[in-house]
C-alpha cells in the first residue's frame, strides 16, 4: 500500500516548487481583474480546505466519512451567529468556527468507535442531522430562509467586501492549513493514523486506541471544515441549510478520489478539477451529471491513483 | 501466583461457540505452548486475552487482577503484548516507525528512541533496513519486526501467534533462538503453534486445544510421549 505523498512533486526542489506556486497564487488577483474568475478561485480555496481535511480522515486514517458537509455547516452557522447576533469580530469568529468544528468531532466521538461501512452510514446520519437542525431550529438559524447580509470581514479600517480582497484571507487559510496538515501527516500522530488505515484491529492489538485517534483525525478535519464554513459565510454573505447537503459531502469525496486519495496535493488538484468542470458544464444543467459520471468512471478505470499520480508521472518523465 | 490465568473462558463469534470454556495458566518466566489444529480456537484465545474479543463467560486474570472486559490498549499497558499471526506489520511504515507504534501505550520520546536502538541491536537484520518500509522486508525479517514491535511496550507476557507460519526452517530456528533469548531475559511467553513438535520442544509445558476445549495438558515430555498427541499432531502413526 502506498504512503500518502505530499503535493511537492519535486523531491529535491520542493521548497522552490512551493514558493513558485505560492507566488503565482499571490500574483493572480493583481493581474486578473475579472471578478468571476477570482470568485471561482475563492470557492476553490474553500473546497481545498474541505477536501484536504477530509483527506486526512479518508486517505491517511482510512475512514470513510460521508458527512463532511456537516462540519462545514456547523462552521458557517457558528461564524454567522457570532458575527450577526453577538457582533463578534470576524477573525475571532473564524477561529471559533474551526474550534467548534473540532469540538463537534469530539461530540460525535462515541460513534467513531464504528468501523468501515457502518461508520460510513453513521457519518451520513451525522451530516443529515446537522442539516435538519439548521433547517428546523428556526429561532436560532432562521430555518430554510437562512442568514442574509452576513457582514464582510474587516482588517483594521479595510473592509474585505470584494472577492479580490477576501481572496488573500482564503489563500492565507489554505496555505496555513496545508502546511499544518502536511506536518501532521509526517508526525508520530500521522504514523498512527496510517497504522489504523492499514489494519485497525492490528493497530489496536499493539496498544493503539483507534477510537481516540480516529476522533483526532475527525477533529482536525472538523477544524479545517469549520474555518471553510466561516470563510464561505463571509464570502457569499448568505448561508442556508440547502448549501450543506449530502450531495456536497459526496462531491468532496469525489474530489479526493479524482485527485488522488491520501495525497494533500491530490485533494487540492481534485478540488480544482471538479470546481472547474462543474462550473463549465453548468450550461448543461441536469445533463451535466452525464459527462460528470462518465469522467468519474474513466478515472476509476484508468487512473485509480488520481490526477496527482498522473502529474507525478509526467514530472518524472520530464525530469528523466 | 500465576502471571496469567484463564478460567472457564467461553467466546462466541458470529453465532458460533469458538471457545467452550477453557482454563489455563501461565507462570512467570515460563514458556507455554498451545497446540491444536486449524480452527481449534488458538488465535481466538489470544485475541480474547488481548481484549479484542470479549468472553461471553469466564474470567481472565493478569498479575492477579481481572483484565477481561478491559480495552486492548489498557491490557497492553498492563504488560501483555501480542505478535500477531501472519506477522501483520504496518507495511507502509518504515521499520523504525513500526517499532515506535509498539511503544504507543507508554509514549516517551527518548525512552522510545533508546528502545528502538536496543531492538536494532537485538535484531541485526532489522538494523540494515531500519529506514526502509516494512513491505520491502522478507518474511523472516517481518516476523523479527513483529516480535521487536511487541517488545517495545516492555511486556511481562508475550503472546506469539504461529511464529513459524510460512517461514523456511533455518529462519524458524533463528526466530526460536531469539524467543529463547527473550525468555531468558525474563519475558514470559505463551506460544500458539500448529507445528506441534516445534512448539513442544521449545516450551516447558503445553496445552492441546481441540474444537474449543482443552483436551490435554502437561509438561512437554509427557505431551511428546502422549499417544493421542503423537497421532494427531506429531504425525507419528503406530504401524500395526
Amino acid at each position: 500500500m502506498g504512503r500518502p505523498f505530499s503535493a511537492l512533486l519535486l523531491p529535491r526542489n520542493r521548497w522552490i516548487a512551493v514558493i513558485v506556486l505560492l507566488a503565482i497564487f499571490v500574483g493572480i488577483p493583481l493581474f486578473v481583474k475579472d471578478i468571476y474568475t477570482i470568485h471561482l478561485l475563492n470557492i476553490l480555496g474553500i473546497y481545498v480546505l474541505l477536501t484536504t481535511g477530509l483527506n486526512l480522515v479518508l486517505g491517511v486514517c482510512g475512514q470513510i466519512s460521508v458527512g463532511h458537509a456537516g462540519f462545514w455547516g456547523v462552521g458557517a452557522y457558528t461564524s454567522a451567529l457570532l458575527v450577526v447576533k453577538l457582533g463578534i469580530n470576524f477573525w475571532l469568529a473564524l477561529l471559533a468556527s474551526g474550534v467548534v468544528g473540532a469540538i463537534t468531532a469530539f461530540v460525535i466521538g462515541p460513534v467513531l468507535r464504528l468501523r468501515g461501512h457502518v461508520l460510513a452510514v453513521a457519518t451520513i446520519a451525522f451530516g443529515e442531522i446537522v442539516r435538519l437542525i439548521l433547517l428546523n431550529w428556526v429561532s436560532l438559524t432562521n430555518g430554510p430562509a437562512g442568514f442574509y447580509n452576513i457582514p464582510p470581514a474587516k482588517l483594521g479600517p479595510i473592509i474585505l467586501n470584494t472577492d479580490h480582497s477576501f481572496y488573500y484571507v482564503i489563500l492565507g487559510c489554505v496555505v496555513l492549513n496545508f502546511l499544518a496538515l502536511n506536518r501532521l501527516v509526517g508526525s508520530r500522530l500521522g504514523r498512527i493514523w496510517l497504522a489504523i488505515r492499514e489494519n485497525e484491529e492490528g493497530a489496536e492489538s499493539v496498544g493503539v486506541c483507534s477510537t481516540k485517534y480516529k476522533i483526532y483525525a475527525f477533529a482536525v478535519a472538523g477544524f479545517s471544515a469549520g474555518m471553510a464554513g466561516s470563510l464561505y459565510a463571509h464570502l457569499t454573505a448568505y448561508i442556508s441549510p440547502h448549501v450543506f447537503t449530502l450531495h456536497e459531502s459526496v462531491r468532496m469525496l469525489t474530489m479526493i478520489i479524482v485527485g488522488g486519495e491520501g495525497s494533500m496535493g491530490g485533494a487540492a488538484l481534485g478540488s480544482l478539477f471538479l470546481t472547474l468542470t462543474s462550473e463549465y458544464s453548468r450550461y448543461l444543467q441536469e445533463y451535466s451529471l452525464i459527462p460528470y459520471g462518465f469522467v468519474m468512471l474513466l478515472f476509476l478505470i484508468f487512473a485509480p491513483k488520481g490526477l496527482i499520480a498522473l502529474l507525478q508521472k509526467a514530472v518524472d518523465w520530464w525530469m528523466r | 501466583m500465576a502471571l496469567l490465568k484463564l478460567e472457564e473462558i467461553a467466546v462466541e463469534y458470529g453465532g458460533i461457540n469458538i471457545l467452550k470454556g477453557i482454563s489455563l495458566s501461565v507462570q512467570e518466566k515460563e514458556i507455554v505452548a498451545m497446540i491444536g489444529s486449524n480452527g481449534a480456537g488458538k488465535t481466538t484465545t489470544l485475541s480474547t486475552i488481548m481484549g479484542i474479543l470479549k468472553p461471553a463467560t469466564g474470567a481472565i486474570a493478569f498479575n492477579g487482577e481481572p483484565i477481561h472486559g478491559l480495552a486492548p490498549e489498557i491490557i497492553v499497558a498492563r504488560g501483555v503484548s501480542i505478535v500477531p499471526e501472519g506477522r501483520r506489520v504496518f507495511s507502509s511504515l518504515t521499520v523504525i516507525e513500526n517499532l515506535k507504534i509498539g511503544a504507543v501505550v507508554r509514549w516517551n520520546r527518548s525512552q522510545a528512541n533508546r528502545d528502538v536502538d536496543e531492538m536494532l541491536t537485538l535484531f541485526p537484520s532489522l538494523k540494515r533496513r531500519a529506514r526502509q518500509r516494512a513491505v520491502a522486508l522478507s518474511g523472516g525479517e517481518q516476523q523479527m519486526l513483529a516480535i521487536a514491535r511487541g517488545l517495545m511496550s516492555h511486556p511481562k507476557l508475550l503472546l506469539m501467534d504461529e511464529p513459524s507460519m510460512g517461514l523456511a526452517p533455518l529462519i524458524i530456528e533463528d526466530i526460536f533462538k531469539i524467543l529463547q533469548e527473550i525468555n531468558r531475559k525474563g519475558t514470559t511467553i505463551l506460544l500458539v503453534e500448529q507445528n506441534a513438535k516445534l512448539a513442544l520442544e521449545f516450551a516447558y509445558r503445553g496445552y492441546v486445544l481441540v474444537s474449543g476445549r482443552i483436551a490435554k495438558t502437561g509438561p512437554r515430555e509427557t505431551l511428546l510421549e502422549d499417544d493421542f498427541v503423537k497421532k494427531a499432531y506429531l504425525g507419528q502413526h503406530d504401524i500395526t
